[in-house]
Order: structure tokens, then C-alpha cells, then sequence
């Protein structure tokens, strides 16, 4: 912090330097993670697959009776958790990375850049599975994609900067203490319900003003709104969110590397 | 700062922490301080903390070796990991220059369940090889590991020794300025440790600097031109490498003495006095003999007590003139009846074996031995050239199959340059020659011929004691 022309040049050339390191992480991580199962690929799936199900049985069988969302339930709930989990998924994978190479850590000096791009590429990889599903769902229940689709990247790129931005900000606390990542599991389940997944936004209500003022919902809806209804009210909302994500992401990003010598010698060898 | 010089550390000092709950919420304090910006009290001490580098100061040039030594704790590795950057000291300053590459642990971060390809690729961009570069150096990279029927394999399925060898080949590929070495060199057999010996050796001699932490006093002696002595954090003494050595040597046997004393305790060697007991009464009853199949690793069935190296007067040192008549005098104890035991000396010189003098080709000496013994080895007129030697010793069973005794070193010693004139020294450079060239001088004759190869123009002789 107190030399930032020095810092800044580091973050150029450790992030040239680490692209590679990154995919042989991600490898590394991929093979890891689906090597020991029977299933392999399919764990990516079952998640979102469960929790759409008990949604869709609720509803079917009135036990919680939906607003009505313009598309069939099960497509909205399918896209809803697919789209979720892709802000999920990138929250958790820095810390995961981070933990996953923590005996790397101590003992050799690499581009610490490197695990966030491995982080990034994790989530990808795992939301590229997902989005099967979701297009299965949509094939099955005959909903048509709008043109506007191709704007969807965006609103789903910003899902994925928030979550590896709020991901990396937790990484050197979550490396000193396990708290943040069973932390971290509790506020997702709490997020998700706070966040227009299983419903359509509500109009009134202590609930509706939560909603309205989560930048998720701003990501979500636009990303969904892009894909089924052509239109959305919240480009402008989202097109914010963006913009600061990115900046917090650099920050972020100054952060860890001003972190990681601190912290890695707090946890030893 | 020099131009040759790559690294320089000036009163360096960093702190750690006892207690992992205080360290913990320690390490976090710091770190909301450093991301605001600010340093606060980085040179006091917390509650719990103690130094765990205190104002060290050194420098390494192009082409040099630094040895650390010192005992554990004394904050060895601690350096290594300051100047590798994983982590910043608490105060001082440190200069480098050039491309740093740190050997903390060979083989850091291998996957179990990866197979060794894997890893190997892993491992290399991890250090910064790029892909292509291993892609090219793979089938080197197996063979120095030695291990190629396993390199499909999960590594999980590797020996210990396997995973040290598969890593030192991936960092055989490294080609840094700076190479910082943490006891790498302790983990596999003694054929691996002497192949890495040799490779620092090369290493050195490239024109890099390495600094070397190691338990091996020889390998400092041997490797490195400087050394530094680390005690609890300081630096107790810094200089040419022999003198550093010497100085802890004489330290560490003072202590020694002293604890012995504080202890009242007279020395046993190895065995607890129960295997003793166990070992005597099952050779009263005859049983002795079987033993030597059964031997294992922890229970050596010769325990070395001591051991002498002596010159032809009988004058027991570890300096000795050049064409000494050598002497090693062990004193051994044989816990059972050992049948026809075969005594083993290796020499060593920067760890390379340079000579054996081997009972394996000799032929054993008694029939069998039991209890308390001692055997003796005299090579007249040793003909090893001025330098630092190591005797390594094993003993092996009758048969000569079965070690009895396992490999390790039992005396260090140096030839000095005394009495250098028992060989004719014509040549420019003699004496250095003699110093820093080959360890063993044969007895040689040159001859020039003219074209024809027939008329003898001139000779040269060059043998033991010639008439000067």
C-alpha cells in the first residue's frame, strides 16, 4: 500500500504469468473433484435438479401457490436455481481454491492470481453443466427464447463478478479463520431466499422491499427477463451493479496480494 | 549495491507467535493495518510473541554458496521463506536480484490421487516451467526420477522416496539465479542424496547463488564457501564456511558435555538397556545366530560405540598430512552372535564416492562376533589430495546381503597440505592444483615421443617419495 506504482506493476505481470498455472489448477481441481465418484459430472447437476424439484412438487401440490411468472413454474424455478447457483458457485470457489492448495501455498511462491482465474474457471466449467438442464427443462415445457438471449452473458457475467469480487474479499479472513466458509454456506441458503429464485418478485410486503434493493434481484431478473421475455426493467440497475462490481473486484484483487504474505504466515507450514 | 551480489539482507528481523488463537487474530489486525496503509508497532513485541529472526545481516554473491546451519528453531527456514517473498519481515531490508526459486519442500503440493504425469506438470507450472518446456524435458524428467513404470500411477500409491525423487527431477528443470535450498537433500536413500549433491555442486559452479540449509556440517564444509550460524533468531557467527563449522562444532560438543554432566549419564550407544537384556539372554541360550535374518531397520544388530581416526604414530585427530597411514579404529557392540560380519568403509568426497575399502571383496576376518568388539582399518600411505573427506559405514551379514549395521557416517577428516612434498611438485600451479583438483593421486609416468613414435624424447615420473 505504501509503494502503489510498484503494486500495480506486479498485478500486470503476475496476471500474464499465471494464465497458465491457472488451467493446470483447474485441471488439477476438476480431476480431483470428479475422479473419486461414480457420477462424476452429474454432481454439478443434482443440486440445482433437487431443489427445483421440491419447489415444483410444493407448488404442484398447493402447498405454496406461486404468483403467476408468464412461464411454466418448473422452467422459471429450473432457470431461477441454474442462474443462482452460478453467483454460488463463484462465492465459494476462490476459498475452495485457496484451501485446496494451501500446503502450495506455504511452501512455494507462485502468482496468487492464479487461483482466482482457477476459481473463475471452476465456476464456468460447473455452470456450463447446469445450463444442460436448463435448457432440457425449456425443450420439455416448449418455452421459446427470446432474441434478446445474446444480452444474457452480461447480466450473467455480472452474477459471476459478484460472486468471485465478494469470494476473493473474504479469502484472507476465510484462510485465518474456518468461520467464513461455514459462514459463508449459512448466508447463501438465507440469500437465496431473499432473491427472487423459487418466486416472482412480490409487489408488497417487508419482503418486497428487501427484494427490490438486493442487487441480485437486479442480475437475475435481467438475465431471465433477456432469455424468456425480451425486455427488462432493469438494464439500468444492472448495468450499475456491473460497473461496481468491477471496481470492487480490483480492489479486491489489491487486497489479496497485499494479504497473502501476512496471512501465510499465520498458517504455518 | 555490488554487481555481483544477489542477495542482500540487512538487519532483518521478523516475529512470530507461540499460541495459534492469539496468532490468528494477530495476523488479522495486521492485516486491516497493512490494507489501510499503516504500520503500527512492528517493532515490539505482542503478548506471545518472540523473535523469530533478530537482526541478521548478510549477503550472497554470483557463484557463492551460503550454508545455514543451526539448530531447530533457530529460525532457518524462516529466512528462506523472507527472502522467497511468502512472507514480509517485521523489519529490515532485503535486496535481491534476479530470478528466485526456493526448494521448501520437494514435491509441495502433489495430489494424491493424481497420477505422476499429472503432478509432474502440475508441480512445473506451479515453479513457473511453462508446458512446453516439460512437454520436452518429460522423458529426462523420468528418467532422473528413476520411476517410470509408475508415472501412470496415483501418487498416493508412491513411497515416500518416490514422491522426493519425481519432485527433485521436476526442479532439476529449473534454471533461476537464486536458489534457496531447505534440507531437500534429507529425505530418500543414499544413492538419491549423493545424485543432489551433485547437482548442487553443478549448480554451484554455474555462476548462481545458493543459499543451503542443512543438519550435514559436511555438506557445508563441502558445498558452501560462506556459512551462517543461527541461534534463536540471531546470527551468533558469519564467515568462511570451515571456520563457521568448526565454531559450531565446538559449541555443539560443549553442550553436549555439559548436558551429559548435568545428567550424570554414562554413554550406552543406541540401545535401551531392556533390548539388551533380551538380546543377551537369547544369545546365553543359542538362539543368537537366527537373529541375523530377523534383523529389522530399528533394531541394528551392530551398534557402533565409537570411533577413532588415527595416523601411522597413533595420533588420533581429523587432520592429517598428505600419504598418511590412515587408521579407523571402530568399537562396536554386537547385540547377538553375528556370523561372519563384513565391514564396510565408503569415502566420500563432495559427495561423490571416491573409494571403498570393503570387507564384500576383502573377505571376512572372524567367524563371528558377539558383544563388545573392535575392528580396525589402516591404509598406508592414503593417497586422497588435500580436501574434507566423510567414512560412511555399513556392515552387512555373512552372506553379505543383509545390512546389519545400516549406513551412516562415522568420521569426517581433512588431509592438509602437509608434506604435500612426498610427490614431485613441478608443475605452475601445484599446490592449488593439488587443493582444488581430483581427491586421489596415483603414481603416473609421461612420456613424449618423437613423430615416429618410436625414440623417447623425454620422460616424467611422478610417484610416492621420490628423491628430491
Amino acid at each position: 500500500m505504501r509503494r502503489p506504482l510498484r503494486l500495480l506493476k506486479g498485478m500486470a505481470r503476475d496476471i500474464i504469468a499465471s494464465r497458465e498455472l491457472a488451467w493446470r489448477l483447474f485441471v488439477r481441481d476438476t480431476s480431483i473433484q470428479y475422479r473419486q465418484t461414480v457420477f462424476g459430472y452429474f454432481w454439478a447437476v443434482f443440486p440445482p435438479l433437487v431443489t427445483s424439484m421440491v419447489f415444483i412438487l410444493m407448488n404442484h401440490s398447493n402447498l405454496l401457490k406461486m404468483k403467476e411468472t408468464g412461464i411454466p413454474y418448473p422452467v422459471y424455478v429450473v432457470m431461477g436455481t441454474v442462474f443462482f447457483g452460478l453467483f454460488s458457485d463463484s462465492l465459494m470457489a476462490p476459498l475452495k481454491v485457496v484451501n485446496g492448495s494451501k500446503t502450495m501455498l506455504v511452501k512455494i511462491n507462485f502468482p496468487r492470481e492464479a487461483l482466482v482465474w482457477a476459481a473463475i474457471l471452476q465456476t464456468f466449467m460447473g455452470f456450463s453443466i447446469k445450463l444442460v438442464l436448463l435448457i432440457l427443462t425449456m425443450i420439455i415445457f416448449h418455452v421459446p427464447v427470446k432474441i434478446t438471449s445474446f444480452i444474457v452473458p452480461v447480466p450473467l457475467l455480472g452474477l459471476l463478478l459478484m460472486g468471485i469480487t465478494i469470494g476473493v474479499f473474504l479469502v484472507p479472513f476465510g484462510i485465518l479463520f474456518q468461520d467464513v466458509m461455514y459462514g459463508l454456506q449459512l448466508a447463501l441458503t438465507g440469500l437465496m431466499f431473499l432473491t427472487p429464485v423459487v418466486y416472482p418478485p412480490p409487489s408488497n410486503g417487508l419482503l418486497a422491499k428487501i427484494v427490490a434493493y438486493n442487487p441480485m434481484t437486479t442480475l437475475l431478473m435481467s438475465a431471465r427477463d433477456f432469455m424468456i421475455k425480451g425486455s427488462s426493467i432493469y438494464v439500468m440497475d444492472m448495468m450499475i451493479v456491473i460497473i461496481i462490481m468491477i471496481l470492487l473486484l480490483f480492489i479486491a484483487w489489491v487486497i489479496i496480494r497485499i494479504a497473502f504474505p501476512i496471512v501465510i504466515e499465520r498458517i504455518g507450514t | 549495491m555490488d554487481e555481483d551480489t544477489f542477495i542482500k539482507v540487512e538487519h532483518l528481523s521478523k516475529k512470530f507467535c507461540r499460541n495459534l488463537k492469539k496468532s490468528l487474530w494477530y495476523g488479522a489486525k495486521d492485516l486491516v493495518w497493512e490494507i489501510a496503509g499503516q504500520r503500527r508497532g512492528h517493532n515490539i513485541l505482542r503478548n506471545g510473541e518472540f523473535w523469530a529472526l533478530n537482526d541478521v545481516s548478510f549477503e550472497v554473491k554470483r557463484g557463492e554458496m551460503l550454508g545455514l546451519i543451526g539448530q531447530n528453531g533457530a529460525g532457518k527456514s524462516t529466512l528462506l521463506k523472507v527472502l522467497n517473498g511468502l512472507i514480509t519481515p517485521d523489519s529490515g531490508k532485503v535486496t535481491i536480484k534476479g530470478c528466485v526459486q526456493a526448494l521448501i519442500e520437494l514435491g509441495a503440493g502433489f495430489s494424491p490421487i493424481l497420477t505422476g504425469r499429472e503432478n509432474v506438470y502440475i508441480n512445473a507450472s506451479v515453479l513457473g516451467i511453462s508446458k512446453t518446456k516439460i512437454d520436452q524435458t518429460l522423458p529426462y524428467i523420468v528418467e532422473f526420477a528413476g520411476i517410470s513404470e509408475f508415472m501412470e500411477s496415483p501418487v498416493q500409491s508412491y513411497s515416500s522416496g518416490m514422491k522426493a525423487r519425481l519432485g527433485f527431477a521436476v526442479i532439476t528443470q529449473l534454471d533461476p539465479d537464486i536458489l534457496l535450498i531447505d534440507e531437500v537433500l534429507a529425505v530418500g536413500d543414499t544413492a538419491f542424496q549423493e545424485k543432489c549433491m551433485r547437482r548442487m555442486d553443478e549448480l554451484r559452479q554455474s555462476n548462481k547463488a545458493i543459499i543451503f540449509v542443512t543438519h550435514s556440517l559436511y555438506q557445508v564444509e563441502a558445498l558452501c564457501n560462506k556459512a551462517l550460524w543461527l541461534d534463536r533468531g540471531r546470527v551468533v557467527q558469519y564467515g568462511v564456511a570451515g571456520d563457521v563449522v568448526r565454531a559450531y562444532l565446538d559449541n555443539q560438543e560443549r553442550l553436549a558435555i555439559d548436558q551429559s554432566q548435568k545428567e550424570g549419564k554414562i554413554y550406552e550407544g543406541h540401545i535401551t538397556l531392556a533390548t539388551k537384556a533380551y538380546f543377551e539372554k537369547r544369545s546365553r541360550e543359542g538362539k543368537g545366530g537366527a537373529l541375523v535374518t530377523r534383523f529389522s531397520n530399528t533394531e541394528e544388530l551392530i551398534q557402533i560405540r565409537k570411533v577413532e581416526v588415527s595416523d601411522g604414530c597413533g595420533k588420533v585427530g581429523n587432520e592429517f598430512p598428505f600419504l598418511t597411514d590412515l587408521t579407523i579404529r571402530i568399537y562396536y557392540y554386537a547385540l547377538a552372535r553375528v556370523t561372519r560380519p563384513l565391514f564396510n568403509l565408503r569415502f566420500f568426497s563432495k559427495g561423490y564416492s571416491i573409494f571403498e575399502a570393503s570387507m564384500l571383496i576383502d573377505g571376512h576376518g572372524l567367524e563371528w562376533v558377539e558383544g563388545e568388539g573392535i575392528v580396525e582399518c589402516t591404509i598406508p600411505a592414503l593417497p586422497l589430495t588435500p580436501k574434507l573427506y566423510e567414512i560412511k559405514l555399513f556392515v552387512r551379514s555373512g552372506e553379505g546381503i543383509c545390512d546389519v549395521s545400516i549406513t551412516r557416517t562415522i568420521a569426517q577428516f581433512r588431509i592438509t597440505d602437509d608434506r604435500l612434498e612426498r610427490v614431485p611438485l613441478r608443475g605452475p600451479m601445484a599446490v592449488n592444483h593439488m587443493r582444488q583438483g581430483s581427491p586421489v593421486y596415483f603414481p603416473r609416468i609421461w612420456k613424449f615421443y618423437d613423430g615416429d613414435g618410436i625414440t623417447l624424447l623425454k620422460k616424467i615420473e611422478a610417484g610416492y617419495d621420490h628423491e628430491s
